[in-house]
Formats: C-alpha cells, structure tokens, sequence
C-alpha cells in the first residue's frame, strides 16, 4: 500500500510540478495582434510590438541566486516586454554543462543564444542548426578560440568589461587609501573576468616600490576566502589591505564576516568589484572603502548588435567586440546616484533610448555610434540623461 | 520474487519512463525529436559511463568524490600526451593514472584507518588542485583528429560493450556478489572468506578506470580541457545512482541497472526542464524533489537479504 501510494505521489508532484512551472522560465512579450491596433492611430504609428518579430533567446548564467544574475534577468525580463521576445533562462558552470545547455536550448528551438563563456564546441552546435551565438561581460578565453570563433558565420561577436583597467584602479585607490601589504583573493584561475582585474592589480602594484602583495588566495568556492582571510591576519602583522576580485557570490560576505570577527574592520581595508544590496551600509560603516560594478547593462547593450543581426539587419560586416565599463563608487553622492539611477525604478538604458540602435525603427543606426554611446556610461552620465524620468 | 520487491525495484524504471512521457507530451513531441535523443545520449554517456564503476564501489557501501578531481586531471593528461603519442598511448597513460588513484583512495583508507570517502575527498582536491596549476595559464587543446571520438555511434557501441561488461562482471562473477556482501555486512563477508581489502581496492579501481574512459569522451566533446575539467561529475554519478534507486548503504540491492536507468533520468530530468521552459531557479528544487522521492521509496534496507 505504501509503495502504491508512493508511485502515485510521484506522479502528482512531478506532474503538477511541471504544469505548474509551464513557462515561469521563459518570459513571453504580449504580441500585439492587428486587430487590436487602435484606428485613430495614424497609420505611420504602428503598434510597436506588431512589427517586431517573435525572437527565441536563450540566456545562460552562472546560476540566478546573486545579484548580478538577478539583474540581469530582470533586465531581459523588461527587454522582452518591449521587443517581442521569448527567453529561456538556463544555467552552467563547467565546460560540460556549456556545451550540454547549448544542446538544449537548441533543442528548444532558440535562434540566439547569450552565454558568458563560450567553447568551439557550443559553436559547431549553433552553427549546424542556425543558431546564433555571443558571449557577454567576459573576454573570449585565449587568441585562438577567438579566430576559431570567427570563422563561423553564426559567431557574432562578445562584450567585454575593462577588467584590467579595473584592477589597475583598485589597486591604485587602495594605494591612495594607504594600503601597502595587500592580500589578493579571487576565484580560481580561468574566469576572464578575476583573471583580468588580478593581472591588473599585479601590474599595478609592482609600480610601486612601497607597496606589496603579500597574500594571494584563489578558490572557486567563495565561502572559503573569510577562513583564507583569518589566516592571514594570524600570520601576517601588518597586513592592512585586501582586494577581493569578485564580491558577488557570497564573497564580499565571507571576507567581511572574517573581518568582523578578528575585529579588523577599519583596519584591514577592503576593495571589491561587484556592489551589493548592503554595499552602502558597509561604506557607510567604514567596513568597505572602494568599490566597483554597476555593469549589469552589458549583456543588454550586448543584445541590440545581436538582435540587429537576428533579425537580417547586422551593424557589422562580421563579430565585432563591445566595451563595456565598471563604476566605481567613492563618494556618498555616487552611493545615491547609483542607487536612484542604475538601480532604481528606471533601467540604466531604456527601452526608447535602444530603440535608436534597433535597425528595425532606425535603417541608419551604426555601431560605432552605438559603441560610442556606451562608451559614455558613467554615473554622472546617467544622472543627466535620465535628469526629468527618475524622482 | 515478491510483489513488494518488484514494485520496489521497478520504480526508478516507472519513474523514469514517466518522466520521458511527461515531457513528451508538455513539449508537444519537441523532446522526442531525432536531434533531442542525440542529445539525451550525449548527455547521458558520460554520467552513465562513470555511474558503471561508481556501482561497485557504492555496492560494498563505499563512496568517491574524487572523480571529478581525477576526471580533470585524465582530461589535461590525455590532451597533454595527444602533443607526443597517438589517442592509444595516451588514453593508456590515463587508465594508469586512474588506476593509481583508485589504488592510493582504497590503499590510504586501509591503511590509515580513515573512511574511504574521506580519502577520496582529499584525493579530488589534489587532482583538482593539480588541473587549476596546469590550466591557470592556458588551457589545453586537443588535435582535430581527436575530436572524431564525439561521435554517437561510437559512443553507442562503447557504451554497449561498458553496460554489458558491467552487468556481466557485476551479476556474473565473485566480484559483484563480493561487493554486495561487503556492503551488506563487511565483517560477516570477511568470516564468510570474501577478501574485503583486496576487493574494496578493485572497486576503486574499477572506479578509476571508468572516470578515465569518462574523461576520454569528454576531452573529444569539449575539445579543450579547462579549469573546470570534470566539474560536478562526482555529484552527477552520486545522484544518478540514487535516482536510479541504488541504496546509498549498498548491499543485496546493489543492482547494475541502477546505474543505467539513473544516468538517463538525470539527462532526462535536465534537458525535458529547460524544454519545458522551467525557471532556473526552480530546477534544482524539482531534481530535488524527485530525487527524494524516488530515494525515499527505495532506500529501505532489508536485513537478511539474499544476495543473488
């Protein structure tokens, strides 16, 4: 009786478990029908979803727990409402689960899949069944797959931070903070992103005679780095600096708690890269002098070159590479600009300030002139575009 | 065999055959495509491949976590020697490797005394370790000629040929009845005159060799061996297992099928979900689900069971 109750208890719960998930995962934009366009528009101002046709994307991510995940999608999520598009968020983390979620959406019948670190293989797969592919945020991981990656027809291009320059700023605020026996911590080696900001702060730190790195920790599992930071308050006396390469994650959390607990906060001074719900508090308290972040709009800026070409229009003649740009947030007044207009209740770009890109409203659109108007992202610039839209 | 015990038995099969009709039908004969089933395969091989030497050693109710470390580490090795030798040799330097690890996991544990998972866990930090060293600067590509290996027909034939040497070695000969004493009762085995220490070594070994077939098959799909080498592995072959309704214990209920179906319901579980378009954040929370259940039904342990 028990195991005839256990059979059907599975059957009910797998089954209503997905019925019940049906498309929470994908998020559909209401396509308007013909019918339903208002006649005393003029005929010139079509409904705007009409025109755009229905686009299948598949969003890959490290996973959707964190911050910067979340904004991500929630980005999207307002990308898809404006520009018909149906998204399928999925995860990975290894090579494998790369390769093996590519296999999937493509099944699923996506046209254009975004994913932060691509491998020849995932390229092989889009391109035998016509799926278009571009990495965001991060630099493609070595010279050759780049040129491997471009001889594809269905490679269209990657976004990339200023990684190294970030790293270099760190370093060089921290130096200005006082800092001259650091400890460096990221995870492990082989994320273009920690890879990148750790060569910065490096280089950085090897122009100055005075100021050394003293401890490195590497580790991909974030809630390690606290006990690396606790060892290294025990063993080294006048360590008074750390940069952590990544906060996200539980990272930033780990090293402050560890900081807390060995009653260094204040003394051991702390960068990062990544800014958090509770970033403001930390600054605030003196737990936290130097932070960077805020580049959660590249994957969108990413897709309008991408939608462009999707849709028959490209803006280049082949893969081109968009920079992007962390913020860097040192004064209580950037806290607040931050906070009110790149994390507030309107989106860094808004749909009407992408629409001059999307070849579908505007034939003319470059990417250099698109290029050039991200390049221009920056706090202070935000705040004067978006002057009379936030309150 | 009684009623009980087939109903039991059969329920990962049940379980796994629902859930291939479930997303059959949500996806409106999507999952059942030509190019879904190859993926499926694709999906599945790897896990599956492993899952066949993680049978013995969770048989006798051991546990290793190192494969993922060790999957890593055959992967750069393979593309590493692939610089000097052709796919044989080098495939060869890595089954020494696996069989090294699956020695020094089982020979340490007895050694020392220390439990044999707990070996294996520092085990697949060394490997792991070892793969982020070698790969921190670059990662390590494998010639074009090595990527014929992804191939589903051949990998149909060696998966074949593992699942029909499993079961036979496994259900056919002393090993795997050996096995399912131990894990039953390791002190009765050993009275019984089963060489427990001999024979929990070759599980690992076994292990070993499997992971590094793994590893092969994987470097032909990635084309590349990176810091994330093998990544997850050890967790996919212990679910897969679990979902396939192998007691955790070991045991009389050790079965070969296990590894089998539990390996395909994995592939199946990940792929019919992205399909169904389910949110990522409630994946995991419905593998979960599922996997308690399916642990829940089978797990129960009958004292007394005769091995067959």
């Amino acid at each position: 009786m028990k195991k005839i109750i256990t059979l059907l208890l599975v059957c009910c719960m797998t089954t209503c478990a997905l019925f019940g998930c049906g498309s929470a995962g994908t998020n559909e934009a209401d396509v308007a029908d013909e019918n339903t366009v208002e006649t005393d528009i003029n005929e010139e101002n079509v409904s705007e979803n009409a025109e755009l046709p229905l686009i299948k994307v598949g969003f890959v991510c490290w996973g959707y727990s964190d911050l910067l995940s979340n904004q991500y999608k929630n980005y999207f999520d307002y990308l898809a409402e404006n520009m018909n598009l149906e998204i399928t968020y999925a995860t990975a983390y290894s090579s494998e689960e790369h390769i093996e979620t590519t296999e999937n959406l493509i099944s699923k019948g996506v046209d254009v899949i975004l994913d932060y670190d691509c491998y020849d293989k995932m390229m092989q797969l889009c391109e035998a069944k016509g799926v278009y592919l571009a990495q965001y945020t991060l630099d493609i991981s070595s010279p050759e797959l780049k040129q491997q990656l471009e001889t594809y027809s269905h490679w269209l291009g990657y976004s990339v931070c200023d990684d190294y320059e970030t790293g270099c700023r760190l370093a060089e605020l921290m130096y200005e903070q006082g800092c001259r026996n650091i400890a460096t911590i990221a995870i492990a080696p082989g994320s273009s992103a920690a890879d990148q900001r750790w060569n910065g702060v490096v280089d950085t730190v090897a122009k100055y005679e005075d100021m050394n790195i003293i401890a490195e920790y590497r580790n991909d599992d974030t809630g390690e780095f606290g006990a690396a930071v606790q060892n290294m308050i025990s063993i080294y006396s006048d360590f008074d600096g750390i940069i952590l390469m990544g906060g996200s994650d539980g990272a930033s959390d780990s090293v402050l708690q560890a900081l807390e607990i060995e009653n260094k906060i204040g003394e051991i001074k702390l960068a990062t890269v990544d800014i958090e719900e509770t970033s403001r508090e930390d600054v605030e308290r003196g737990a936290l002098h130097v932070i960077a972040g805020g580049q959660y709009p590249d994957p969108v800026m990413l897709f309008i070159p991408v939608y462009n070409a999707v849709t028959g229009s490209p803006m280049t003649d082949g893969p081109f590479t968009l920079y992007g740009k962390n913020l860097f947030l040192e004064t209580e007044e950037d806290f607040e600009n931050y906070a009110k207009y790149i994390e507030g209740d309107v989106f860094p770009y808004t749909f009407d300030e992408l629409k001059e890109y999307l070849r579908v409203y505007n034939p003319d659109a470059t990417f250099e002139d698109f290029a050039e108007f991200y390049a221009k992202y920056d706090i202070e610039e935000v705040v004067q575009r978006h002057a009379g839209m936030v309150e | 065999m009684k009623k009980g015990q087939s109903l039991h038995k059969g329920l990962p099969l049940v379980c796994m055959i629902f859930l291939f009709l479930c997303f059959t039908v949500i996806t409106g004969g999507r999952f059942l495509s030509g190019n879904n089933m190859e993926v499926l395969l694709n999906q599945a091989f790897g896990v599956l491949v492993a899952s066949i030497g993680a049978t013995f050693v969770y048989a006798h109710g051991g546990m290793d976590l190192s494969i993922a470390g060790l999957s890593g580490f055959c992967m750069c090795m393979i593309a590493y020697c692939l610089n000097y030798v052709n796919w044989f040799w080098a495939l060869l330097a890595a089954l020494a490797v696996g069989v090294v690890s699956g020695i020094l996991t089982s020979g340490i544990s007895i050694a020392m005394n220390i439990p044999a998972f707990i070996v294996s866990i520092c085990m697949g930090n060394i490997w792991r370790g070892i793969v982020l060293t070698i790969t921190s600067s670059s990662w390590m590509e494998v010639p074009a000629s090595f990527l014929k290996f992804d191939n589903w027909i051949i990998k149909i034939i060696t998966m074949i040929v593992l699942i029909i040497t499993g079961f036979y070695i496994f259900d056919f000969t002393r090993i795997g009845k050996d096995m399912k004493a131990i894990g039953g009762s390791a002190e009765v085995a050993r009275l019984s005159g089963v060489r427990v220490t001999l024979e929990m070594l070759l599980a690992y070994v076994i292990m070993g060799i499997f992971t590094t077939i793994t590893a092969f098959f994987t470097l032909a799909r990635v084309g590349v061996a990176s810091s994330t080498a093998g990544s997850g592995l050890d967790m996919d072959v212990l679910i897969a297992l679990l979902l396939g309704g192998l007691p955790l214990t070991g045991g009389a209920g050790s079965r070969m099928i296990c590894a089998v179906v539990g390996a395909f319901s994995l592939a199946i579980l990940g792929n019919g979900l992205i399909l169904c378009g389910v949110d990522p954040k409630v994946v995991d929370g419905i593998k979960g689900a599922v996997l308690l259940i399916v642990v829940f039904a089978t797990m129960k342990k009958k004292e007394g069971q005769i091995i067959t």
